[in-house]
């Protein structure tokens, strides 16, 4: 499955009387996407050493499939030469029913 | 536009998983106010608002999860709410700042109901806590 994996620092802004001013909050989100996909927003990852993954929801409420959460494993395990992260989101049983290809592609409708 | 709160997530950058979460307090930023009436004040008292604004807590109901250590208190850390996404395609609202667990308790124990607890966090005010809307990725 040829999915890309982009880790972008998360930046917020916060009120003050000069304006809003932009606050980065030392992690990172991680966006992945599917050639000619569209990019989406699947968790986030502390930038200390041994952080977790905390993987969001897909956008129709279901979890990630494993096998998508592997490769933004590998792929934050690459970047961030740290090969010891762990899954912060706690195992969910899968629906065996759904295919991984759905789980992807449902979402680009 | 109104929308329910199901598919919203609390990452904790150090902590990670703390269960299933069943629902996420709301998180106010408060300032208070300052009497300023005097002798001369008619009517009503008056007030000037307080110099510095609480950050906000958070409460959080949680299945509580036996098969994974019970998370510290005190760990200063990124916390994150993500929000549901309104318009697919998006990249969700989130509201994130640093602070610490400050509640966390084992279930009540008993016949026919679920062990559900409820977590607190405090945001710390150092960093953040800051909003951002849902964008265009």
């Amino acid at each position: 499955m040829d999915i890309q994996v982009e880790l972008r620092p998360h930046i917020g802004k916060q009120p003050t009387a000069f304006g809003p001013i932009e606050v980065e909050h030392n992690q990172w989100m991680i966006f992945a996407r599917r050639e000619g996909g569209p990019m989406l927003h699947v968790g986030y990852v502390g930038k200390q050493p041994n952080a977790p993954i905390n993987f969001l929801r897909q956008p129709n409420g279901q979890p990630w499939p494993e096998a998508v959460k592997e490769i933004v494993r590998q792929a934050i395990a690459e970047e961030c030469g740290d090969g010891s992260r762990s899954e912060a989101e706690p195992p969910e049983p899968e629906d065996p029913e759904k295919s991984l290809e759905e789980d992807i592609l449902g979402d680009e409708d | 536009m109104a929308d329910t709160g199901n598919g919203a997530t609390l990452a904790l950058a150090t902590t990670g998983a703390i269960g299933n979460i069943r629902n996420i307090g709301e998180v106010a930023r408060e300032l208070g106010k300052l009497e300023d009436s005097h002798l001369g004040t008619t009517s009503n008292k008056t007030y000037i608002p307080d110099d510095l604004a609480e950050p906000g807590e958070i409460e959080v109901e949680v299945e509580f999860d036996a098969s994974i250590e019970l998370p510290g208190v005190g760990t200063v850390e990124t916390v994150t709410i993500t929000y549901p996404i309104i318009t697919d395609g998006n990249t969700a609202a989130n509201h994130a700042g640093t602070g610490f667990l400050t509640r966390v308790p084992t279930p009540l124990l008993a016949n026919g109901q679920l062990q559900v607890v409820r977590v607190k966090i405090a945001f710390d005010g150092k960093t953040g806590p800051t909003f951002t809307a849902e964008t265009t990725p």
